[in-house]
């Protein structure tokens, strides 16, 4: 079940949006790099082979 | 063409000037990051090496707002390759810091290392050279090898543990440097403290070059 979302003005219900804002923000920018990572592997993996068997 | 690497080269000055600020990442930047022969390296890396801190440069330009990328890479890549294992971690963090491990195939490579393989490529928005951060980062993991800082206008700076490296040295230098750092009042007195590692380090075994 999804967690409420309460609207509210008050001064710790605010902040508890902001630390929200900044906790998902950090989850998605790890979600990217990961993604990231494999595209970064993806476009290294023959540069590494081509360069190591160059080197024997 | 020459009139626009001209304005681009300008466009670099004038940011470069502000150096408190973020500088944007520019393609002429990603282009003129050098292939460096590093110290207690092995040459078969050099190319591989320069590939991944323009990777840094280009991630952080296209993804990430020229803010801070690590890039996680493991020498021993070929083993990796042949079991179809995760051999590279991209971080991606703020205009100010990044968390090299928040990655997982990052803190998998950094903590399970058997040997001092690893090296940790991040780039620098605002051009400075290593932070206190970056040491203690470098000596906190036994497996981390070389940190390579890359500015964003395609400058590199690098650390390396060599043959006379000793943590227990090596901390003592580091206690040094945090004693000043300390005392420090702001920002530039943060610096002096890191300078004064990196001009010492030599003699705990760790090669500093700034190209």
């Amino acid at each position: 079940m999804e967690e409420h979302a309460i609207l509210s003005e008050r001064l710790e219900d605010q902040l508890k949006a902001v630390e929200w804002a900044k906790a998902e923000q950090k989850r998605l920018l790890k979600e990217k790099g990961e993604s990231l990572s494999k595209k970064l592997m993806e476009k290294m993996t023959p540069f590494i082979l081509n360069q190591q068997s160059g080197n024997k | 063409m020459g009139q626009y690497e001209n304005k681009d080269n300008l466009k670099d000055l004038e940011m470069a000037k502000k150096r408190d600020r973020k500088i944007m990442i520019t393609d002429e930047a990603i282009k003129k990051v050098p292939r460096i022969q590093y110290k207690n390296i092995p040459e078969s890396e050099y190319s591989i090496i320069q590939e991944l801190a323009k990777s840094v440069l280009q991630i952080s330009k296209d993804e990430n707002k020229s803010n801070e990328v690590a890039i996680t890479y493991s020498m021993d890549s070929a083993e990796h390759i042949q079991k179809g294992e995760a051999y590279i971690g991209v971080a991606l963090g703020s205009e100010h810091e990044v968390d090299p491990i928040s990655n997982t195939t990052a803190y998998h490579l950094v903590t399970s290392a058997r040997e001092c393989i690893v090296i940790v490529l991040h780039n620098h928005p605002s051009l400075s050279d290593f932070s206190l951060s970056d040491v203690k980062f470098l000596l906190q993991f036994a497996g981390v090898k070389m940190m390579v800082v890359i500015t964003n206008l395609g400058n590199i700076s690098y650390l390396v543990k060599g043959k006379g490296y000793t943590y227990e040295n090596a901390i003592a230098l580091f206690n040094e440097a945090v004693s000043m750092s300390n005392e420090a009042r702001n920002l530039k007195d943060l610096q002096k403290a890191a300078d004064y590692f990196l001009r010492n380090c030599y003699s705990v075994g760790i090669e500093y070059d700034n190209r």
